[in-house]
């Protein structure tokens, strides 16, 4: 969800997404960075995100991704789930 | 917008460039980070990855499929009613079938490959991973059914003054030999020779490394070369065609004893979180359901040993 949250402004390389995301998460998320990968071969594999080649800042060769609007369609229902349940839980947390 | 499983066969065609292209951006963004370390781990990720598609099964069938034909050799009644049960399924899948025979389907040319097992270490939670390499010496030492334990531990590592990382293959010292290879120059590692802690530095290169890094220099044995800055003696040339028990594209191999030399800071042989690929081959006549009962008790002290290990839930 977060990966193709941060997909939604601008196509990134794997690298800016990693940076994209510890930012915008106010640095509270720091994963393995290279755990990336394997979540966006599996975007890449539902079809929610495309790879399109392109040039990383040291003049490597490297893949940009490009939110799809099946990615988008995805997204927006994760967000819904993910708001529903949140509301469940804060709902029976301050009721209990 | 193309179905999932035209994009899961297109990735299958082009596997070799795709898994090229991830290796490249992988190494790309190390480059840009200030801690290339957090990255993790580059081979563990780049299997991860390319499980994600979906295709593992496939390897792991052609795997089966060579221990199967050597159980339905013995039954041949069986044989017929399966053969025709199978080939409807095969018929469907030829065209994967024949893309993917040349390297997968191919056994492995190990010697004696129905003794050759490997260990997974399963949690409660179903998910495998590797061994903890400090589990490895106990197995060794009080099991009664292996004939030889065998490890090995992908590592990238700089030749020389080279720019780009290469797989370094941190094996145990009967690697080759349990595998049933001796060298096509030089020596291939020994046991009780290159598992000792005084032991010379030294590295086995693969047949293509040889040929593609060293020109096919016929007098490279016994030249003194550099991994990680460190210095170690070249002893031998793999044949070519070496196996690897995976995809494997190791250039060098180095006894894992001298993991400490190669890598300092490695915590392998400390620590109970650093895993290994672990391989075993079983003693004659031994089955691997009789020598799965026969681990059990080694484990079962180990779990008395060190029961958080048989808890993680993660």
């Amino acid at each position: 969800m977060l990966i193709l949250r941060v997909l939604t402004n601008e196509p990134l390389h794997g690298y800016a997404i990693a940076q994209r995301i510890h930012l915008l998460s106010k640095e509270q998320l720091s994963v393995e960075e290279g755990s990336l990968y394997p979540a966006l071969q599996k975007l890449l594999m539902k079809g929610w995100v495309k790879a399109t080649p392109a040039v990383s800042e040291t003049g490597r060769q490297v893949r940009e991704y490009r939110l799809t609007a099946s990615g988008k369609k995805q997204l927006d229902s994760e967000v819904d789930e993910y708001r529903r349940v949140t509301h469940a839980i804060s709902t029976l947390l301050s009721n209990a | 917008m193309a179905p999932e499983w035209l994009r899961r066969a297109w990735y299958l065609v082009n596997r070799r460039r795709f898994e090229r292209a991830l290796r490249e951006e992988m190494d790309a963004h190390r480059e840009l980070m200030r801690e290339p370390r957090r990255f993790g781990n580059d081979l563990r990720l780049r299997e991860q990855a390319g499980d994600a598609w979906g295709w593992t099964w496939l390897d792991e069938l052609g795997r089966d499929l060579v221990c199967a034909a050597r159980q339905l050799r013995r039954s041949p009644g069986f044989t017929i009613g399966a053969a025709g049960m199978l080939s409807v399924g095969v018929g469907l899948n030829l065209a994967v079938f024949q893309i993917m025979n040349a390297s997968v389907f191919r056994p492995l040319p190990v010697r004696d490959l129905a003794s050759l097992v490997r260990f997974t270490w399963d949690s409660k939670d179903g998910r495998s991973r590797n061994v903890p390499y400090r589990a490895v010496a106990a197995i060794r030492a009080r099991n009664s059914v292996l004939s030889a334990v065998l490890t090995r531990n992908p590592s990238m590592a700089i030749w020389e003054d080279g720019d780009r990382p290469l797989v370094a293959m941190f094996v145990s010292a009967n690697w080759f030999q349990e595998l049933g290879f001796d060298a096509a120059r030089g020596r291939v590692f020994r046991e009780g020779v290159d598992d000792q802690p005084d032991a010379a530095p030294a590295v086995v290169v693969s047949h293509k490394f040889w040929e593609q890094r060293l020109g096919s220099d016929p007098i490279v044995v016994g030249r003194t070369i550099h991994v990680n800055d460190r210095a170690a003696t070249l002893v031998g040339v793999a044949p070519a065609g070496f196996p690897g028990v995976r995809y494997d594209n190791t250039a060098i191999w180095i006894p894992v004893a001298q993991i400490d030399y190669f890598t300092p800071g490695n915590r392998l042989k400390d620590s109970w979180d650093e895993s290994t690929f672990l391989y075993a081959r079983l003693q004659r006549g031994v089955s691997p359901a009789a020598a799965t009962d026969s681990l059990r008790a080694v484990f079962e002290d180990l779990s008395l040993e060190r029961p958080e290990l048989f808890q993680r839930s993660d």
